[in-house]
């Protein structure tokens, strides 16, 4: 591990461990925008980890920038950190002004005669975002203020809201990228995979803590075989996404969104993870894991949502599977060992 | 990331240097493999064939690892693992030398006497001799401490009854290298084991080929009648046996033969299915193909802690319960995105091929320590037993 990505590991580590206490997670929950939280993380720079010190970011790649997604997943933190480490590299790459404030991505496409970005995270708390322009446009920044804004949220309750554009708000932003709606799709992939390897990590410790500690039939439940195997599932499942989300943030740091291949086998194997590492968890938690006061859900829920979200499992897969059927049988394996395939 | 308080896969990025070798690997294969049946290619490194297993050597891709001194080439870990999946993707007859390979000559090397190195590794790597592991037995399966066979101390050596079981090549190999008991010790059944190295020529030693249910005889029954062992036949220290045999498992269990048993039939569906695969074809093999791609880099993290001479049998255990899970499921998925019956012997690779995995598959996950015993190691390494 490099020097700085220890550093912004740990930076991260205590901050979110310091701050994203229950009480925020539940004031989360119940959609309290977390105004002080994110002057804190702000404040440290992680929202611009990926710029160069030209742009006030830390000068980090793919992998530092993963280390702090993974742990916005492991903390639950309810701020939009992963959309603008995200928004931000767009920025950058495009040549666009870097803010301070929160901010997103999303899509924009036209139905009918009007233009709507449909569940957009965190549109309601952020002033602009980096949007694809519809039919295959590039990627411009959107200035969301004074338009209309339908609150939606995803199963774990953090907004994914509705946006109707203007022609003048489309109007002001002009800009002739060679990046379009894959691009959003892929980095969007790129974080949720990232919150996911971190939410699973999370979900696994809770759950070989709760083994250790819940008595039945006089032994910790841990103790009994039919429980283990279960925690052996899921222990192997969190592995395998974790090490997918690696590898696509190595990847990126080499390649860029071209890393593609890359991130759909993260996306898919830890979607995949997703569902039964959720469905373990809970089995193992038994009554008190639905409870709305265990912390639980808090994991579960952002999981399962993670998981469809820029792309199921079956999105990604039916684009990868398109990319090896298009090689055909001899090129598949040359095709895995040559690093970085790209299925743009 | 990939980091937890449990597991530690580190990522590995293979030394440019291995390119070269890879390339190497391919020509080789292009060149030298032998044209065979669908179903003996599905038997990937359980094929056996002699003259391929020589060539192998004669690349020097025997005992990659091991010192020149003993006949090795002093590569590294991680340019074996190339030479391996190579060798595993094209489905190369590699049976003949693997477990020398991969297990009995590590073996020697950690615990074997300087006159069993010098005999054995270089006769190992230039492919003259093959070893079996002799473990299992009829009434020890996954409770491998319990194992019976006896060797008893003797004049100028041990002897030994008892019996085998399972024993895979057996029958085409020279020596075996057994987990006997040399003591009973009912306080500590882990206590009193003891590996020798068996010429399996030696007067008293009878080999039953075991037909499995596809009528393929790979595994043996292998019977012990006051067979008498030099002194020089223990290896490493007698009473440490279960202490060495689990180290030996880890060489078994960590390679990357744990998740590419059935990758041809995933090859021979894409061939099959051709350019207009409909979206649930699409979605099936890119499912798989991601599965494959993680499992991969999973795997090499592993060569890469072999190669930094640290301890993967955690990792390890994971790896090969989700490997063998994959090639497992693979048959069931390709046979629900191509309708096609499998059948016993069509002339028709594929069908061929479907049939031979979708019956065989099972033995994936028995091999090398069941899912069961794994998932126990696991649930080991996370604190609850
Ligand atoms: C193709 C093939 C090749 C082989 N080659 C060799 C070889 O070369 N050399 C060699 O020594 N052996 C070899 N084996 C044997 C292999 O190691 C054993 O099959 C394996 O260890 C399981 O033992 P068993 O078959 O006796 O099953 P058992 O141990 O009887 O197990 C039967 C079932 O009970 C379960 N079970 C058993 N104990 C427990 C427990 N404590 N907790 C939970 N579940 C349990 C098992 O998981 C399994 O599902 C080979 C096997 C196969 C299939």
């Amino acid at each position: 591990m490099s020097d700085l990505k220890k550093m912004i590991e740990e930076t991260t580590d205590r901050l979110f461990a310091d701050h994203v206490t229950p009480d925020v997670l539940k004031a989360g929950d119940e959609g309290v925008w977390q105004e002080d939280l994110w002057k804190k993380v702000e404040d440290t720079g992680l929202p611009r980890v990926l710029l160069d010190e030209d742009n006030g970011g830390a000068n980090g790649d793919w992998q530092d920038a993963g280390v702090v997604i993974e742990r916005c997943g492991y903390h639950g933190i309810p701020l939009p950190l992963g959309e603008s480490i995200a928004a931000n590299f767009l920025r950058a790459k495009s040549g666009q002004p870097i803010e301070t404030d929160p901010t997103t991505i999303g899509i924009i496409r036209t139905d009918g005669d009007k233009q709507f970005a449909k569940r957009t995270p965190w549109a309601r708390h952020v002033k602009s975002a980096m949007m694809a322009l519809p039919s295959g446009g590039s990627i411009t920044q959107i200035n969301l203020e004074g338009l209309t804004i339908d609150h939606q949220s995803n199963m774990a309750s953090e907004p994914r809201d509705d946006i109707e554009l203007t022609t003048q708000s489309m109007e002001s932003a002009s800009s002739d990228n060679a990046m379009s709606e894959f691009n959003i799709m892929s980095i969007g992939a790129a974080v949720r995979a990232g919150q996911m390897a971190g939410a699973l990590n999370r979900v696994l410790e809770m759950s070989v803590t709760y083994c250790n500690d819940r008595v039945q039939f006089g032994r910790p439940i841990g103790r009994f075989q039919a429980v283990q195997q279960q925690m052996a599932v899921l222990a192997s499942e969190v592995a395998a996404a974790s090490h997918a989300a690696q590898t696509a943030f190595e990847a990126m740091s080499q390649s860029g969104l071209d890393a593609s291949a890359d991130i759909a086998a993260a996306k898919i194997r830890t979607s995949e993870a997703a569902g039964k590492a959720a469905d373990i968890a809970h089995a193992v938690h038994g009554a008190i894991g639905i409870t709305q006061e265990h912390q639980l859900h808090y994991f579960t829920r952002r999981l399962r949502s993670w998981r469809v979200e820029f792309g199921s499992e079956n999105y990604w897969a039916e684009r990868l599977g398109q990319k090896v059927f298009s090689l055909g049988p001899d090129e598949l394996w040359t095709s895995i060992t040559e690093n970085h395939l790209s299925i743009n | 990331m990939s980091t937890n308080a449990f597991f530690n896969f580190e990522s590995v990025t293979l030394p440019p240097e291995t390119e070269a070798l890879r390339r190497e690997a391919r020509s080789f294969l292009k060149e030298n493999l032998p044209e065979r049946e669908a179903s003996e290619r599905g038997r990937t490194w359980g094929g056996f064939d002699p003259q391929f297993t020589k060539k192998m050597a004669q690349q020097g891709w025997i005992g990659m690892t091991w010192p020149k001194r003993y006949g090795g080439h002093e590569r590294t870990a991680l340019e074996r693992y190339v030479v391996l999946e190579e060798m595993l993707v094209a489905d190369a007859p590699v049976g003949g030398h693997w477990i020398g390979d991969r297990q009995s000559g590590p073996l020697l090397l950690n615990f074997g006497t300087e006159e069993q190195r010098q005999f054995y590794l270089p006769r190992i790597a230039s492919g003259e001799i093959y070893l079996c592991i002799g473990m299992s037995e009829p009434d020890s399966g996954s409770d491998l401490a319990s194992v019976r066979t006896k060797a008893e101390k003797c004049d100028g050596g041990y002897r030994v009854n008892g019996r085998k079981l399972w024993t895979s090549n057996a029958h085409q190999s020279h020596y075996m290298i057994g987990l006997f008991r040399t003591h009973t010790d009912s306080e500590n059944r882990h206590a009193g084991l003891s590996q020798f190295l068996v010429d399996l020529s030696l007067p008293g030693i009878s080999i039953r080929p075991i037909p499995d249910m596809l009528g393929q005889s790979h595994f043996n029954e292998v019977t012990f009648d006051d067979v008498h062992l030099p002194e020089e036949a223990l290896v490493g220290k007698e009473g440490a046996g279960w202490d060495q045999v689990n180290a030996e498992l880890a060489f078994e269990r960590s390679g990357p033969e744990r998740y590419l048993s059935s990758y041809l039939l995933l090859v021979e569906a894409i061939r099959l299915i051709g350019k207009t695969p409909t979206q649930m074809q699409k979605q099936a093999v890119g499912r798989l193909v991601a599965h494959m791609m993680t499992l991969r880099r999973m795997s090499l993290s592993i060569a890469g802690m072999l190669h930094d001479g640290q301890d993967p049998r955690r990792e390890a255990s994971v790896v090969k319960d989700l490997g063998t899970a994959f090639e497992q499921e693979l048959p069931r998925i390709v046979q629900s995105m191509i309708e096609l019956e499998p059948t016993l012997a069509t002339h028709d690779r594929y069908t061929e091929l479907l049939s031979y995995f979708t019956q065989i598959s099972p033995a994936f996950s028995l091999r090398g320590g069941t899912r069961e015993i794994l998932r126990g190691m696991i649930a080991r390494s996370l604190g609850l037993r």
